[in-house]
């Protein structure tokens, strides 16, 4: 095993990976921007090292800096999490050159599968279904008038894209060349490669994955699904594992599908395949990631895994530490990813300093974070500032679980989707599996928090009124009857 | 005359005020009557409250004008007016555009001199990876526009002030 690991990342991935380096007894060492230099991730390492930037994002991506930092350090592997330079194969090409080990697949294989148009090429050869699609080339006209004829509605992605980035959905002829021109622009300005494609928008879809672990031999084995259908802008919202309503024979050939790719292309180390579920059973390829996932716990729940210890095992002996035999699914996990936003504010991110947290503990709910009471929450950073991962026997004790931790957590100084994912959870849809990756959409006048009655109201500001200094004065300006209620004990 | 206390609470007045103390906290709000008969601490900002004979737990944290209050499964964010200075109050108007969050400009749709309707896009921001565009208020010329794409700014930067129409 290695004996030191730099993390390329923060927040709560680098918390994540942090954890079980330590549990392996590796040295851990972190990086971090001036704004950064109380986060839990650099206290929680072993040693920390800052990086500057221009901008704090523009610290965390910078190649040339964090090799250095690297090699100063004599890290003897690097793990790049999530987001940030983890699909960046420059990078993972600039660590191996230098002698230390990319916790993560080949850089030809984070090339291959960065493209959204060579990877679906790929997968087309392998035998993957993909959706009917076309890709555009120098001639726009071209482009448009066959698209057209796959017919609408029609999504449009940029090539280089993710993140709902450059993403459209056309409905209609009439609207395709000003979309296409927008993706255009929103991909040159995001990825700085203009190029799209369009494809069959597949109406209802779900959104599953799978999870894979690959020795670069070709020897792969897979940690079964997730749904991710829960989601907004694009971006998931709420994941789980196993996937609702889905039947083992379909979920078995989805699963097929994805070692089959992840096989073909000598997958080394953790990645997932994606896939979009049609309402009558088809499934096509989405995209493959190249890097630990967000919603990974939800599988480590159900699998009893530990993925970031897989990942570290693959890394530094080429072996994998599973046979198919031995992962089995048991039970159900449901992860709520915590976002600072105004959901019912179309989303909109919110900043502000964590006055107060309170986490639930119990041994089936998990919370990854990267947060501390006092923390200033940014705008330069992802609103996503945790996720609380419940389990239970079966899916409603797992929904259960899940709902009564969210009225558990408790962060008051910044707005959060804690009350909106509450909703989410007890949506009548949510708890009779009818799910798509229109739900947020569909069920939007049901997520809305009923209006608070009168006397709610009342007592809320009430409370409201006891935390004050001068309502407390005015209170005790009159001892007698004060003290005998015993009111404000401790205070 | 006992003194009032005033929040608002989703946009709506409310006043609180203190009737009496015995054998009860008694709590006038909103022409509605609360009673609490015990505040109990449990740690810095969590507290256990009887309050019209239920035990309920509770969490509050302050920050300026604004009270955030965890009451049964719910967040709550109000604002306490008597905290916001009457200079502030005077201050809201439509004739500056100010950042609701701190951010970057993605780009500026308009210039100085130039007549702007209601709902027009003014400015383009990013904030958290999410791009938002900020609209005019209501009808008006552009008086100035106090910065430029890529430039960042704070929460309560005035990014742009309109007059009126000649």
């Amino acid at each position: 095993m290695f004996e030191s690991i730099l993390i390329a990342n923060r927040g709560e991935i680098a918390c994540r990976v942090i954890r079980t380096a330590k549990e392996l007894g590796i040295e851990t060492i972190a990086v971090y921007h001036h704004v950064d230099r109380m986060a839990p991730h650099v206290k929680a390492a072993d040693r920390s090292v800052e990086l500057f930037g221009d901008t704090p994002t523009a610290a965390y991506l910078d190649i040339e800096q964090i090799i250095k930092v690297a090699n100063k350090t004599k890290a003897q592997c690097l793990h790049p999490g999530y987001g940030f330079l983890s699909e960046n194969a420059a990078f993972a090409e600039a660590v191996e050159k230098n002698n230390i080990v990319f916790v993560g697949p080949q850089p030809e294989v984070i090339k291959l599968m960065g493209d959204k148009i060579i990877s679906r090429e790929f997968a087309r050869k392998a035998g993957i279904p993909i959706a009917p699609s076309v890709t555009q080339t120098d001639d726009l006209s071209n482009f448009l008038k066959e698209a057209e004829k796959i017919g609408f509605p029609l999504l449009i992605k940029a090539s280089a894209g993710g993140g709902g980035k450059g993403m459209s959905i056309v409905r209609e002829a009439t609207t395709l060349e000003e979309q296409a021109k927008i993706a255009m622009s929103e991909a040159e300005r995001y990825f700085a490669d203009s190029r799209i494609y369009a494809e069959l928008y597949v109406e209802n879809p779900r959104h599953i994955e799978v999870q894979i672990l690959g020795d670069g031999q070709g020897n792969i084995v897979h940690a079964y699904e997730r749904e991710c259908s829960i989601q907004r802008r694009f971006q998931k919202v709420i994941e789980e594992s196993p996937a609702p309503a889905l039947s083992v024979e379909l979920r078995d050939q989805i699963c097929a599908a994805a070692v089959d790719l992840a096989s073909k292309a000598k997958y080394l180390n953790a990645g997932t395949v994606e896939f979009i579920l049609s309402p009558d059973g088809s499934f096509y390829f989405l995209e493959m990631n190249t890097r630990l996932q967000v919603e990974h716990p939800v599988t480590e729940m159900v699998c009893s895994l530990d993925l970031v210890k897989a990942q570290l095992h693959i890394a530094a002996g080429k072996t994998l530490p599973y046979k198919q035999s031995e992962i089995k699914q048991s039970g159900h996990a449901i992860e709520c990813r915590i976002c600072c936003e105004e959901p019912h504010n179309d989303f909109r991110p919110a900043t502000g300093d964590i006055k107060i947290l309170s986490v639930p503990v119990a041994n089936d709910i998990r919370f990854d974070s990267g947060i501390v009471q006092g923390q200033t929450i940014s705008a330069a950073f992802d609103s996503m500032i945790g996720k609380l991962i419940c389990f239970g026997e079966d899916r409603d004790a797992a929904i259960k679980n899940a709902i009564g931790a969210l009225n558990d957590l408790v962060i008051l100084g910044v707005s959060s989707n804690i009350d909106y994912l509450g909703q989410i959870l007890k949506a009548t849809d949510f708890k009779e599996m009818i799910i798509d990756t229109g739900f947020l959409e569909k069920n939007k006048a049901t997520l809305l928090l009923e209006p608070l009655s009168e006397k709610d109201s009342s007592t809320v500001a009430t409370i409201a009124a006891l935390s004050l200094r001068d309502f407390k004065a005015l209170a005790l300006e009159t001892p007698e009857p004060y003290a005998s209620i015993g009111a404000w004990r401790n205070l | 005359m006992a003194r009032s206390f005033n929040f608002s609470l989703d946009e709506k007045p409310i006043n609180v005020s203190l009737i009496k103390c015995n054998p009860v906290l008694e709590v006038l709000a909103n022409e509605l009557t609360v009673n609490v008969s015990s505040v109990d601490q449990v740690s810095s900002n969590c507290f256990t409250l009887i309050i019209d004979d239920k035990k309920k737990t509770v969490w509050w944290a302050r920050d300026d004008d604004a009270i955030y209050v965890r009451f049964d499964g719910r967040t709550h964010t109000l604002s306490y007016r008597d905290a916001i200075s009457a200079s502030q109050q005077a201050g809201v108007s439509d004739n500056v555009i100010k950042a609701d969050m701190p951010g970057i400009v993605v780009k500026t749709n308009c210039n100085v001199g130039d007549s702007v309707k209601l709902g027009d896009v003014l400015i383009v921001i990013e904030s958290m990876k999410m791009q938002i565009s900020i609209v005019s208020p209501r009808d008006g010329v552009i008086k100035e526009v106090n910065i430029a794409a890529n430039a960042t700014f704070e929460k309560n930067a005035e990014l742009i002030s309109l007059e009126e129409k000649e």
